[in-house]
């Protein structure tokens, strides 16, 4: 473990006795295992999120240990900044914890290179899955194998100013909507509001894939199954590029400026500085509260309006609890997965903490203790993921997403940034984006 | 101006020196000389900095030489890949030349004005003020601030659509309710004020070196009457080379390797359209981002032999302008 | 103790060189409040914001808040599991023990490097200034597994122990220059009087240098007080967390963040700091009035 780097040995040993020598302390060898620097055999599980987030899980795994006072679990957690490069540097460093709260956009770059365990030989057995359908398991399996236990179903969905929308006189889109109706009341904002507000962020760049709904819509992925090359056609990528040109051109959308300050920025999200009442950042509102004093309300990503159009809204998982290889604790890592999945207790100090419960029973166990907004929220992640497990023509549940994707996902959003801009011709950009993704995904 | 005082500089004055005396000095001189050559002594006050040096500078740096020349992805054992990453970064990498000619622009741009800046409010606030501790501190300030998430986003409302910069170009009937930091031609910019506005680093560094000048060639040349400006240009400036240089050399070496206010202004992004994509930044993406850590080795060896032949470049020049006393 | 100023007419040159005169000193004043208060404007907003609940900050992002909010000083202060004061202690303890480690060992190879001659001295100086040059983040790996290997991960040491090896070649080129400028006659003074080069260091250099030690003190402090890479990776629990750590345990883009907490955190973060530099500027006035170059 952690002896990747076994050239280094020699190296290393001289460095360390040059400083150890210094400061009279022993070398001790590396023994790998667990928990850096650590004597004890706690197992240790780190975690990213907010105050909420932690509180919830620190009281759950206190009564988790009551009930298994064998296992000791050593909890770290943190904010999202700098999670994944702390846990990087563990692994280059040969001290990765045993449990871990996984990120869907990288479990699968992580699984292939041999980081995670496989958890299939304990599903049914110390796992239990009871109540996690196909689609939402997927979002934890890479190329056939469970590696990751989902936490709450997500969608993608559009968060709406509601209380904004009224005031304009306007009214909530149906849920079964288009995207020609999303065109038509993004531009019945701005007129509404005298050129005040722009109707819906600029999707061109594909805030958070609703671009994959789109192409869902046309039968295609965003992504190969392997991963190894792109799943859309160049035609469906500019067919979406002219949609939001014509958006921006009819000020259905913000100019680019404000795509561009609202890049990785919730805080300066359209529709958090009131520049726009339709945003695809579910980021906008969050359990625990928004940054926003406006009445929310959410809607899923709009349908395509073309004969032969597919559902193309799908669910995935919120984040993901995923032991790892080198780990000697596995096992016990699999009962706190399980736990989480499954237990009473766990499920109702979660709440809405790590996204909607991933269960029906989950779901009827918190229902009564939320608050409006997330009665709403709920209310539309079920619809849709009602509404796509009835649907016939749907596509399976995307995979996870491989090794490159966060650069073609900046590519995507930069490219889209460039026509804004008028730097580039559409045509032009195409070619260079399928020409750059290209590289990243097969270098 | 009267004297030719002017640019040399007062030793301490001492009694006057009788033939006897100045016999016993070269003594002394030599004795110094052989002192100078120094044995032991050297090396004994060197002695912590060795082990550091060797333990943790040098053999890091070679590791990290040695990664540039190999796959590594910081998740699975690093393989051999020869010249690989260095020939991709000059023959097929577009982002590369982006973050190489920001940087070059940044550097140019934001050192000369950072220093003026550093240099002007150092003389002023070197001085018998009401408050000038406060006017130090606030002036201070925003070199305090770091790179903390508040920080990160003050600044990006500052420099927002309606943002305090706005408000201020407002005064002057200069407000367009441009985003600066979100547009790709000014973007870059945005980040030289910060660096700018963030110049109380070497502000102080000034200011300690202008609190050891000796006080007594000032007024002496003041009895002289010699003028402000010319105090500033024949006795403070060639006084304060020594610190002048130092400042040139490390905020240029700054400059280069400038990391946190391009994530901040980006947000981590480098944008928009790599206009903000500084060196640092792209090598930090690289190596634990997209997990390239071989490549972002071989991308931070080629920034340090740049930064190595500026500095030796400022070496070979400093002999010409910089005076020491000793 | 001088404000500088051109003697005109006046019969006591020196004494025109201790203060300016009236209109130039209103003058002068006017100058420095104004680029004050656009200087501390960040600072402004970012207090106003503590004070404002979630749902303003960013909706409503002028100076003056509409609703007040204190109890973000609270929430932040006893947030999740750790009081914020945990935070603080440790940054301090990790923050003093750098600035004490730095401003011996910088001063010792300093010294070195500035008053001696000894074989490959330019070498040594070169690759002194190229330890500067390499970023950080390249060499941030092999580092980790150093300490690891001493199962130094999960304590204050990595980020200490460093320092007393003199691994910030900035300050001892600060110091090198800062020594360079300190006239030789007064070592070879010390020397008449058969002083070994331990003395000469510990009673005429080190008080001579005082500006640069001070200045060093500052840094050293508030560069390692903001320094989260190096603390992100080598205190993995909580109750070993610094203030910036500390702080990212408020933000979490995924799962709602509690601003209003987080800023007011990151304000009351700044109180050591700035409380630093007032202390030790004030010295760095001092210094030279009381080392005097008098000998």
């Amino acid at each position: 473990m952690g002896h990747q780097i076994s050239r280094r040995t020699l190296f290393r040993t001289v460095s360390g006795l040059a400083v150890a020598g210094a400061l009279g302390t022993s070398l001790s060898a590396c023994a790998g295992g667990t928990g850096a620097g650590s004597t004890s055999s706690d197992l240790t599980m780190t975690w990213w999120g907010s105050d909420d987030r932690h509180n919830a899980y620190k009281k759950s795994l206190a009564y988790f240990q009551k009930q298994n006072p064998k296992v000791k679990i050593r909890e770290t957690y943190q904010g999202y900044d700098g999670y994944f490069d702390k846990f990087n540097t563990n692994i280059a460093g040969g001290s990765a914890p045993d449990l871990l709260q996984m990120d869907t956009a990288l479990v699968a770059q992580y699984a292939r290179k041999g980081v995670l365990a496989p958890l299939d030989s304990y599903v049914g057995k110390t796992l239990d899955l009871t109540g996690f359908s196909k689609t939402l398991l997927a979002a934890g399996t890479v190329d056939g194998k469970l590696y990751g236990v989902p936490s709450g179903i997500g969608v993608n969905q559009l968060t709406v100013n509601r209380s904004g929308l009224e005031k304009l006189g306007l009214k909530l889109p149906d849920r079964e909507w288009t995207w020609a109706d999303l065109k038509k009341v993004a531009q019945d904002v701005y007129k509404k509001s005298g050129g005040k507000t722009y109707g819906v962020d600029d999707g061109g760049g594909s805030t958070l894939q609703c671009f994959e709904v789109f192409a869902r819509e046309k039968g295609q992925t965003f992504f190969s199954d392997d991963g190894k090359k792109l799943g859309f056609t160049s035609d469906t990528l500019q067919e979406w590029w002219e949609y939001w040109a014509e958006m921006r051109r009819t000020n259905a959308s913000p100019p680019p400026a404000i795509t561009s300050a609202a890049h990785n920025d919730l805080t300066k999200n359209a529709v958090v500085i009131g520049k726009a009442l339709f945003t695809f950042d579910s980021g906008v509102y969050g359990a625990g509260g928004s940054i926003t004093d406006a009445q929310l309300d959410f809607l899923p990503t709009p349908q395509g309006d073309f004969s032969g159009a597919r559902e193309g809204n799908f669910v995935n998982g919120g984040v993901l609890l995923c032991a790892t290889k080198a780990s000697k604790k596995v096992a016990d890592s699999v009962k706190i997965m399980n736990f989480f999945a499954q237990d009473d207790t766990a499920i109702k100090d979660m709440q809405l903490f790590r996204g909607i419960p991933p269960t029906e029973k989950a779901r009827n166990l918190i229902a009564s203790g939320l608050t409006e907004t997330d009665k709403l929220n709920m209310e539309n992640a079920d619809y849709i993921s009602q509404r796509v497990s009835k649907a016939s023509n749907a596509l399976p549940a995307p995979v996870p997403p491989p090794q490159g994707a966060d650069q073609i996902w900046d590519l995507l959003f930069q490219s889209n940034l460039a026509v804004a801009f008028g730097k580039k011709s559409i045509k032009a950009q195409l070619s260079e984006f399928f020409d750059q993704a290209g590289g990243i995904l097969g270098g | 101006m009267t004297t030719a005082q002017t640019g040399e500089v007062v030793k301490e004055p001492s009694a006057p020196a009788t033939p006897s005396d100045q016999r016993e000095r070269d003594r002394m001189r030599r004795r110094l000389a052989r002192r100078r050559g120094g044995g032991w002594w050297p090396y004994l006050f060197l002695a912590p900095w060795f082990v550091g040096l060797f333990g943790l500078t040098i053999y890091p740096m070679l590791d990290s030489l040695y990664l540039s020349f190999t796959n590594f992805d910081l998740l699975t054992p690093a393989q051999w890949v020869g010249m690989d990453n260095y020939d991709r970064m000059f023959t097929d990498d577009p982002v590369f030349w982006d973050s190489v000619h920001a940087t070059l622009v940044y550097v140019v741009v934001s050192v000369p004005l950072k220093l003026a800046l550093a240099l002007a409010v150092a003389m002023l606030l070197n001085r018998d003020l009401r408050g000038i501790g406060l006017y130090r501190a606030a002036f201070y300030l925003p070199s305090l601030l770091g790179g903390a998430v508040a920080i990160a986003i003050v600044w990006r409302q500052v420099f927002g659509g309606e943002g305090l910069f706005n408000d201020f170009l407002g005064w002057f009937g200069l407000n367009t309710g441009q985003d600066w930091i979100s547009s790709p031609d000014t973007a870059l910019y945005t980040l030289v004020l910060l660096a700018v506005w963030q110049f109380g680093t070497p502000m102080v560094i000034f200011l300690a070196g202008l609190k050891q000048l000796p006080k007594d060639v000032f007024e002496a040349a003041a009895i002289d009457g010699a003028g402000a400006v010319t105090r500033f240009f024949k006795i403070t400036l060639p006084l304060l080379t020594p610190i002048v240089f130092f400042n040139v050399v490390l905020q240029i070496i700054d400059a280069f390797k400038t990391f946190t206010p391009a994530f901040v202004i980006s947000n981590g992004s480098g944008g928009p359209l790599n206009s903000t994509m500084l060196y640092s930044l792209y090598l930090y993406k690289k190596g634990f981002t997209d997990l390239q850590m071989g490549y972002a080795s071989a991308l931070a060896w080629v920034l340090f032999l740049v930064i190595a032949l500026f500095t030796a470049v400022n070496f070979i020049a400093s002999r010409y302008w910089v005076h020491y006393d000793d | 103790m001088s404000a500088i100023t051109p003697p005109r007419s006046s019969t006591s040159p020196l004494h025109k060189l201790r203060s300016a005169t009236g209109t130039r000193r209103i003058f002068i004043h006017t100058v420095l409040i104004g680029v004050a208060i656009v200087m501390l404007y960040p600072l402004m907003w970012m207090l106003s914001s503590s004070l404002k609940p979630d749902t303003e900050i960013f909706t409503h992002p002028g100076l003056i808040p509409t609703a007040l909010r204190p109890e973000n000083y609270s929430e932040g202060w006893s947030g999740s599991g750790n009081s914020f004061s945990l935070y603080i202690t440790n940054s301090l303890i990790v923050t003093i023990g750098a600035v004490i480690g730095n401003v011996i060992s910088c001063s010792l190879a300093a010294y070195a490097f500035a008053r001696f001659e000894f074989r490959g001295k330019k070498i040594w100086f070169g690759l002194m200034l190229g330890t500067l040059m390499l970023p950080t983040q390249a060499v941030l790996i092999p580092q980790y597994t150093i300490f690891y290997n001493l199962t130094w991960i999960n304590t204050f040491l990595p980020l200490i122990v460093p320092k007393f090896l003199a691994v910030d070649a900035f300050f001892i080129f600060l110091m090198v220059q800062f020594i360079r400028s300190i006239p030789r006659e007064l070592d070879q003074a010390a020397m008449v009087d058969g002083a070994n080069p331990w003395k000469i260091y510990w009673r005429i250099i080190l008080p001579l240098m005082k500006p640069a030690l001070i200045t060093t003190t500052i840094f050293t402090f508030i560069w390692t007080y903001d320094d989260f890479l190096h603390q992100l990776v080598y205190l993995q629990q909580n109750d070993k967390f610094t203030v910036p750590l500390g702080l990212t345990l408020f933000l979490d883009q995924t799962s709602g963040s509690s601003y209003g907490a987080m800023f007011a955190m990151s304000t009351l973060a700044l109180l050591p700091t700035l409380i630093c530099f007032l202390i030790f500027q004030k010295r760095l006035v001092e210094g030279m009035a009381t080392s005097g170059m008098k000998g």
